[in-house]
């Protein structure tokens, strides 16, 4: 393994290598900071480009972008609170709130170091434990993810700041929203009304942007006239104390496990791990009410776990040739255009591409930090034009972006109605990240669950059938017992605002 | 409207968003195939399931509104923190987020029947307007040259499929 | 001037305008741009086989080859845009049969059906396989029958989508050979590959080559298939039995095409046929073909029509008995 990594990083640091890794970095980096522009894009507008290449090197430059832009999508949550990408849109939560305060260059400190740990952090334990994630990756059953749903699901509360009640209608809206589309198991349609194109369901990213762009866009409306003064006037550079940043190993080092180990199953979903590891990180936090409010740990932690993914999918990509999320789907597809076949055979008949890859992605993390560090600077300053001007922009890309998810008009009215809904609600207070979580799971547990009843033939005792599904369904009965209780204890103690009145 | 009078209205909306779901796929097209007629678990399993918890939680949330005090709402949950609600808002805001959505649809059913760069830069020149700014002689520069910019990247460059 | 020189004159003036006019011979598609719209996902197996094929089609044309995934439905979104779009040449659609007629049986009343579009031709063919993991000891689609005859409602065939051609044949081998086998509906072709190598089903229904090198390292037997594959690079499978032979009248290939809008001038059609059958002996192409795991063929227009239809027959007859079935 280690003569074959060195071997590897041999052949990545040759200058026409470097060279790609460092343009594909830096144009993920713009692609990712801009709303509308997404991974996936960008890396199809390359492949033809990248025909004449040798496969390591067209690889590499995908590669590149592909780490940039989970970056990049935080740059713009935070400093517009709208994501540049979905992976981002968590980021926004802590960022944006921090930003307002004046504070954007730490914002943007915090979230580039954090992205880099993670990265790292993913790469090292992907690397060491490709055997063992491979082989978790490949025995994981539809039982287990159904169950690693339901735990998610359960997270909501994290979420949910006062009214319990409206994160209970948020999520339930969400899981809703996930059924409309054909049934996984019986294909029948439902709610498709006859509309050809809801058969397909609702297009996760176009949704996410609607209730992240374009809902923002419409209700900071009312802003117009009042300048951008509190992010403009003060606009810190000043970055983190690195002493600062150690300090908070703790999210930094559960968002990267998240992003790693939920990147390497495909089919849990590569989307949900920021949020999941926020909930996580804001449970375990000493002040969880400062989250949402401009906590650093609340940017550490979601920035950690969106580039450990990348650790992450590159397991079951190269190991199995499955991909864990639209940019490794095209990654796949490169390598077939260009002659080598992935699946289980890759490591044995082409490792030195492997190897090659596996060091590309670290030095592309390098790369994305030593980009963003010096351009934040910059990043700050494009971004923090005038709303008037900046916004139509905003919102006009958002919209040619949830376009480009899947290339037809469909996608665009489903942003606008998902924007509509978004500001409605977010206008009487419910937390929209709440119906982001529903629409995410909802399809995860579902169709895992009734696949692996179809599997047992019924039985439902396939759920407890493993020593990890006995785990995970003991930490399901905890947590929804903690929660029970604590729910009773505050409403008992007089702290009404966890269960119904709004306030 | 009162703030107590959107909150029950938002509830009531959910309640009928609810009991339609429910009414729908109870009653409404659909049918299992074969195999799966006898399971216990069908396509309407989950979303009876969701459409019932959800008209429940939805009540709940109306009778916890028609009882609440009426007092004036300060701090927004979500993800607008904004203090700024103290600052008069600018005029006609309604008209303004009506026809920013307009705007947007108008955008999705014109992609294709017009030019791109005519319709980003239109669309732009519409914005700039309703965001605020009043100079219309710059807005249409800064107009004219985003559809430009904007038609170079996604349709000569990244060659997207606007027809 | 006398009646001869005008006569000449005349006749002269006749040949000139036919000169100037552009022989049907001659480009009939104008645009330095053809836009091919493969409606699926980026990555996916049609897709790196239609961005195959557009490169092979810009040598041969002169012209610049898109690819635009249009995704949506079952590839239904992007077929209806492609046979709604004008009938120039200049958009033209690559879809898979099988996928098309499978789903249209699936769902009534589609925006699209195979009188709403023109066949230029036909260039892979991909039978669909049933393969089972070696640790399951079927090494033939006769041991699995008998598995299943011995143990009713206990083995379980793994498709890729609950609507498909997958479905479809995984129906067909159930209800027309008797097997009382539970079908697992995984999400996708990955979900489906993914449970294959995990050995989580007795067998799978999967399009080939899909796992073709999982079967080269003898990890994944492959049991029978709905097509034969005598073409397929991996010679020791060449002889494997289908459906059809042993008594199932179960027959499903995926055969990737090119369509056009139903009022495309039959000129155009041609052109682009002609393009389409010189594309697909391009060395490189035919190169990349086999590496994907099987060398490109050539089925004119007509005789894809007339495969698409008499599918269609046929899985509405499956659908109609196995799938669908009697309350």
């Amino acid at each position: 393994m280690i003569e074959g990594l060195i071997g590897g990083f041999g052949d990545v640091v040759q200058p026409w290598n470097l060279l790609l890794l460092f343009l594909g970095t830096g144009l993920g980096l713009m692609v990712g900071a801009l709303p509308g522009l997404s991974s996936p894009m960008a890396i199809v507008i390359l492949l033809p480009l990248t025909y004449t290449m040798e496969p390591l090197s067209a690889l590499l430059t995908m590669i590149g972008v592909y780490v940039g832009t989970k970056l990049g999508g935080s740059f713009a949550a935070i400093l517009l609170r709208t994501p540049g990408t979905p992976a981002g849109a968590c980021t926004a939560l802590d960022g944006h709130p921090m930003a307002e305060r004046g504070e954007a260059g730490l914002a943007l400190g915090y979230a580039t170091l954090a992205s880099t740990f993670g990265g790292i952090f993913g790469w090292v334990i992907a690397i060491t434990f490709i055997p063992v994630l491979a082989s978790i990756a490949l025995k994981s059953g539809n039982a287990d993810i159904a169950l690693v749903g339901i735990l998610g699901l359960l997270m909501v509360s994290s979420f949910v700041r006062g009214s319990m009640l409206k994160g209970l209608i948020g999520v339930l809206l969400g899981l809703l929203i996930s059924t409309i589309g054909l049934d996984p198991i019986d294909a029948t349609s439902r709610f498709t009304f006859n509309i050809v194109d809801l058969m397909s369901g609702i297009p996760f990213a176009a949704a996410l942007t609607g209730f992240f762009g374009i809902a923002v866009v419409l209700s900071d409306l009312k802003l117009i006239g009042q300048r951008s003064e509190k992010i403009a006037k003060n606009v810190n550079l000043a970055l983190p104390k690195i002493m600062d940043v150690l300090k908070r190993w703790r999210p930094a080092v559960i968002g990267g496990l998240f992003g790693t180990g939920i990147g390497a199953v495909p089919g849990v979903g590569a989307e949900g791990a920021t949020w999941i590891s926020y909930a996580t990180v804001k449970r375990q936090s000493k002040n969880p009410d400062n989250f949402g409010k401009g906590e650093p740990d609340g940017i550490i932690a979601p920035e950690s776990t969106n580039n450990a993914t990348t650790g992450g999918t590159m397991v079951p990509m190269l190991t199995l040739g499955i991909p864990g999320d639209g940019s490794t789907a095209i990654m796949l597809g490169a390598l077939v255009l260009h002659g080598v076949e992935p699946g289980v055979m890759l490591f044995q008949a082409n490792s030195d591409l492997v190897y090659g890859i596996l060091a590309g992605l670290l030095v592309a993390t390098v790369f994305m930090f030593l980009i963003a560090w010096r351009a934040i600077g910059i990043f700050i300053f494009v971004l923090q034009q005038e709303r008037s001007w900046l916004f139509p922009f905003v919102l006009l890309l958002a919209t040619i972006g949830a376009f480009a998810t899947v290339n037809s008009v469909y996608a665009i009215y489903i942003a606008i109605f998902f924007g509509v809904v978004g500001y409605l609600l977010e206008s009487r207070g419910f937390p929209v990240v709440t119906i982001v979580l529903g629409i995410i799971l909802g399809p995860i547990i579902e169709a895992n669950l009734r696949l692996a009843l179809v599997i047992s033939h019924n039985d439902w005792t396939t759920f407890i059938d493993t020593w990890p599904r006995q785990l995970i369904v003991t930490l399901i009965v905890l947590f929804l017992s903690w929660e029970l209780y604590s729910g009773i204890k505050n409403t008992r103690k007089g702290k009404h605002s966890k269960i119904g009145i709004s306030d | 409207m009162s703030e107590k009078m959107k909150d029950i209205t938002v509830g009531i909306v959910l309640v009928a968003v609810g009991l339609f779901a429910l009414f729908y796929i109870q009653f409404g097209p659909g049918e299992a195939i074969q195999s799966s007629r006898d399971a216990n678990i069908t396509f309407r399993s989950f979303p009876i399931a969701i459409s019932i918890l959800l008209v429940v939680i939805s009540c709940l949330y109306v009778v916890s509104s028609l009882m609440s005090l009426s007092s004036p709402r300060k701090d927004k949950m979500g993800l607008d923190g904004n203090e700024n609600a103290k600052v008069a808002p600018p005029s006609f805001l309604f008209l303004r987020i009506l026809a920013v959505v307009a705007m947007l649809i108008g955008f999705a059913l014109l992609i294709g029947k017009i030019p791109f760069f005519l319709l980003t830069g239109g669309f732009l020149f519409i914005a700039f307007f309703i965001f605020g700014e009043k100079r219309m002689g710059l807005n249409a520069v800064v107009a004219v040259l985003g559809g430009g910019l904007f038609h170079g990247l996604f349709v000569s460059i990244l060659n997207l499929p606007l027809y | 001037m006398n009646i001869t020189r005008k006569i000449m004159v005349g006749v002269l003036a006749l040949a000139a305008t036919f000169a100037v006019q552009t022989p049907i011979a001659q480009a009939s598609i104008e645009c330095d741009t053809i836009r091919m719209i493969v409606p699926w996902k980026a990555g996916g197996g049609t897709d790196r086989l239609g961005r195959g094929l557009a490169i092979a089609l810009e040598k041969v044309s002169g012209k610049s080859v898109i690819v635009d995934n249009i995704n949506g439905a079952s590839s239904v979104t992007g077929s209806v845009k492609a046979v709604n779009a004008k009938p120039d040449g200049c958009t033209i659609l690559m879809n898979g049969s099988t996928e098309m007629v499978a789903f249209m049986t699936f769902k009534q009343n589609l925006p699209i059906d195979l009188d709403k579009m023109k066949y230029v031709g036909a260039f892979y063919n991909t039978p669909t396989w049933m393969v089972s993991h070696k640790d399951r000891g079927y090494t033939s689609f006769e041991d699995f029958a008998a598995k299943a005859k011995a143990n009713p409602g206990k083995l379980t065939i793994g498709v890729g989508g609950a609507t498909g051609a997958l479905m479809i044949m995984a129906s067909g081998i159930k209800g027309y050979g008797d097997l009382d086998v539970t079908i697992v509906p995984y999400s996708g072709g990955a979900d489906l590959k993914k449970a294959m190598l995990a050995n989580q089903v007795d067998a799978g229904v999967i399009h080939s080559p899909v796992l073709l090198k999982e079967i080269e390292a003898g990890i994944i037997n492959v049991l029978t298939a709905g097509g034969a594959l005598t073409n397929i690079e991996y010679p020791e499978i060449r002889n494997v039995p289908t459906l059809e032979s042993l008594g199932l009248p179960v027959k499903v290939a995926a055969i990737r095409g090119i369509f056009v809008p139903v009022t495309t001038p039959d000129d155009v059609v041609a052109e682009l046929g002609g393009w389409l059958q010189t594309a697909i002996k391009d060395p490189e192409f035919i190169e990349f073909g086999k590496k994907f795991g099987y060398p490109p063929v050539w089925i004119p227009g007509d005789e894809f029509r007339e495969g698409m239809y008499q599918d269609a027959e046929a899985y509405k007859k499956i659908y109609g008995a196995y799938i669908k079935g009697g309350s």
